[in-house]
């Protein structure tokens, strides 16, 4: 599983292509980037957080479990 | 409306540090502190984001510590009695209230009453002087 900052956000601009999807970085906190997920008529999709420092397993698995329903299961792997 | 957030400690995988992870359930995101006062002002910060309510909305949090070596029951036995604890200070000034407003009624009849303030004072139980002090 994707472990790095800079992984993870990369990998969620690649599925965010994939998916036809507009990511937007709402706003951010010492630990963590707050991602809202748009579609096409700009509805919001879904919304995660995105750990940047202080990363941790349990951080990591609930953003993977959040973004699982428009990316699928192993988007992270 | 109630935001429960399970609080785990753990370590982080960049910085090795042991770190607080803050999960809404029931809600995406998550948050966290290196200390527990950290941690609770990112979830502060964050739970309009979580619950994707407006930040007009009241949102009281409820924090579940998993401690690893420490019995759940521990912190909630304490919680439930310091708010018991809260509960019945909070009795207890009503009442003081109360009597203190009784008091200075009782103490302005027997005084109508031509009664000397030592005799004031023995009907209701107090001090001379603090009979003067409630019928000053």
């Amino acid at each position: 599983m994707l472990t790095a900052y800079q992984e993870v956000r990369d990998r969620i601009y690649e599925m965010a292509r994939r998916y036809s999807l507009r990511p937007d970085w709402a706003e951010s906190t010492r630990n963590v980037r707050l991602l809202l997920l748009y579609d096409a008529s700009q509805m919001v999709v879904a919304r995660a957080t995105v750990p940047v420092r202080d990363i941790t397993m349990a951080k990591l698995e609930r953003l993977r479990d959040d973004l699982a329903p428009i990316f699928g299961k192993e988007w992270m792997e | 409306m109630r935001l429960t957030v399970l609080v785990q400690h753990e370590q982080a995988l960049d910085t090795g540090a042991w770190v607080w992870t803050a999960l809404p359930q029931g809600f995406p995101g998550s948050a966290g502190g290196r200390t527990i006062p950290e941690l609770h002002d990112e979830v502060e910060a964050l739970k309009h984001f979580f619950t994707g309510e407006d930040q007009e909305t009241d949102i009281a949090v409820d924090y579940i510590y998993e401690l690893p070596g420490v019995a759940p029951e521990i912190l909630i036995d304490y919680r439930h009695e310091r708010s018991e604890r809260d509960r019945v200070a909070s009795e207890l000034t009503r009442a003081n209230d109360q009597l203190s407003a009784k008091a200075r009624a009782a103490a302005s009849a027997l005084r109508a009453a031509g009664l000397s303030i030592r005799d004031c004072a023995a009907l209701m139980g107090l001090s001379k002087s603090r009979f003067e002090q409630i019928s000053s």
